[in-house]
């Protein structure tokens, strides 16, 4: 069952319009060049399950308190004058954003209602943001907070449901950075130098780019799954004790204190299991994992990816043990970290943005004709890290599914939420079978804790 | 050889510089972990430290003991790296 409340949209000193950032340019043509329509790509959920009844009231009070219910209502795409960067816009109308309340008769906090699931938001007919409450019999419920990833990151997302907790709290922590710096109009001769070392840039990360995602790439997408299908998820966690005992075998292990890389190799080498169980010939994997440029401890940017990319690639023969895929991966990291080439991404992000996203899309995924990525590989470190209570309503977990898109039709995200991890499949159904599903669940377990390895 | 206070004090004005957001206020004794400090941003540290102090830090030294607080790593750094 479903019922609409309807926020009525205000402006509060919030600007009418600002610039694409590089990272929302790379979302948007991304997805226009090279993902099929359905299921909606892109599309992210930050997931709150709370130990009490939220009131849907007192969550519009608290967001219109924020000041940005314009933008989460009208916020789109638009690009004034051809070749000029293209913005967000809020267009004016007075269009209240909706909360959604579902009650549902079964307890299951982790089984999402279909309605919630297939929640459409657009960055082309608003909105692009929409609120879930979930009502469960036992009196508790979830807010699922769904954006379209062009216009949001995951951290942003976490910024802005901690900014409507404390202001719906009185608490008042400081005004957020909403928004990234104003641009500056001035063209000058130092401009156009500085385009030109970013031009240098550019062209070094789009080389690394190319190198890393040659084919062939392995991939558990068939050509059918093009067609579209529904998103599945599939959740499963670790508790405090469990995670300490993976925290510890990431410790001792090659990987040391780089805790990304030993989930990212856990994840290859399970995934791997299942495509060597498909019989398929061997390949290479590749996975671009993003990183958040803000700096640590930053109020903002709440509005618009501040992301950045490492690039990874795994050949056949890397895989033969976690030690090794480990010692290759680390190897990747610093190299890439050392040639500032997260750095040469965010340039080449910026400076297609004036370009049709054709061209973006073209140089991005023409080479491997769409196939960037064996998967989609995202840990964005500690959850929710100031959202131990959501507007007085203690916080059991909070989690994010991920956006997901053909291809690869597979993306996995490893949440940590006060001491325990917990994982999510997302996929596009069909692209993995309920026995393929539980040999990658149970293959991750093992290899997380290196039972399975060297 | 460089001496405790200056490696620590150049490593916090690096991470004052290049990682911490604008008014994060910290000292060399502060938990890397409480700062917010991934495995990214102790790479970039450990690449800094090697740009200018001219120092690898070898792996065996990157114990969570040592990478707690900058304190904990200079002093790692003093005492066990040649050159430190």
């Amino acid at each position: 069952m479903s019922r609409e409340v309807d926020i009525q949209a205000s402006s509060n000193n919030i600007p009418g319009y600002v610039r694409l950032t590089g990272g929302d340019f790379f979302n948007l043509a991304m997805e226009l060049g090279t993902a099929s329509p359905t299921p909606p790509a892109n599309i992210c959920r930050l997931i709150l399950h709370l130990d009490g009844h939220l009131d849907a009231r007192l969550l519009r009070e608290a967001v219109r308190n924020t000041g940005t219910e314009d933008w989460l209502a009208n916020a789109r795409w638009s690009r004034p004058i051809p070749f000029f960067i293209p913005r967000w816009k809020v267009n004016g109308s007075k269009n209240g954003f909706l909360i959604h309340e579902n009650n549902i008769n079964e307890e299951g906090p982790r089984e999402l209602p279909r309605s919630v699931l297939s929640r459409k938001v657009s960055p082309f007919s608003p909105p692009a943001f929409a609120f879930d409450i979930i009502y469960y019999p036992s009196g508790k419920s979830s807010l699922v907070f769904t954006w379209h990833h062009a216009l949001m990151d995951a951290r942003g997302a976490e910024m802005l449901l901690t900014y409507i907790d404390r202001l719906g709290n009185g608490k008042g922590t400081g005004q957020p950075i909403l928004f990234d710096r104003p641009p500056t109009l001035k063209e000058d001769v130092s401009t156009w130098l500085r385009f030109l070392v970013r031009s240098y840039f550019a062209r070094k990360a789009i080389h690394t780019a190319a190198r890393y995602c040659r084919a062939p790439i392995a991939t558990i997408e068939t050509t059918e799954l093009r067609r579209g299908k529904d998103q599945g998820y599939r959740i499963f966690s670790f508790d405090r004790e469990e995670t300490a005992l993976i925290d510890h075998a990431c410790i001792r292990s090659v990987a040391n204190f780089r805790i990304s890389i030993h989930y990212l190799a856990a994840t290859i080498r399970a995934l791997d299991k299942v495509i060597y169980s498909r019989g398929c010939k061997p390949a290479a994997y590749v996975v671009p994992v993003p990183q958040d440029t803000r700096k640590r401890g930053s109020l903002g940017p709440v509005f618009g990816n501040q992301i950045t990319f490492l690039f990874f690639r795994a050949e056949q023969e890397d895989i033969s043990s976690m030690n090794r895929l480990v010692r290759v991966l680390v190897k990747q990291m610093t190299d890439q970290i050392r040639g500032m080439t997260p750095e040469s991404f965010t340039t080449t992000m910026e400076l297609f943005r004036n370009l049709p996203m054709g061209i973006f899309s073209l140089q991005a995924a023409g080479p491997t004709k769409g196939q960037i990525a064996s998967l989609f590989f995202s840990f964005p470190g500690e959850t929710c890290p100031d959202l131990d209570n959501f507007l007085n309503i203690p916080v059991l977990e909070a989690l994010h599914l991920p956006p997901v898109s053909v291809p690869p039709g597979l993306s996995i995200i490893f949440n940590r939420y006060r001491g325990g991890i917990s994982i999510v499949l997302s996929f596009v159904e069909g692209c993995l079978d309920p026995e393929e599903l539980d040999l990658l669940e149970v293959s991750i377990r093992k290899e997380l804790m290196n039972e399975d390895s060297h | 050889m460089y001496s405790i206070e200056i490696i620590s004090s150049e490593i916090c004005d690096f991470l004052r510089t290049n990682v911490l957001a604008e008014g994060v206020s910290f000292d060399e004794n502060t938990p890397l972990s409480l700062l917010g400090i991934d495995s990214f941003s102790i790479i970039e540290m450990l690449l800094f430290i090697e740009r200018r102090f001219n120092i690898i830090v070898p792996e065996s030294e990157l114990t969570p003991d040592n990478l707690k607080s900058v304190a904990a790593l200079a002093r790692c750094i003093q005492i066990n790296v040649p050159g430190g």
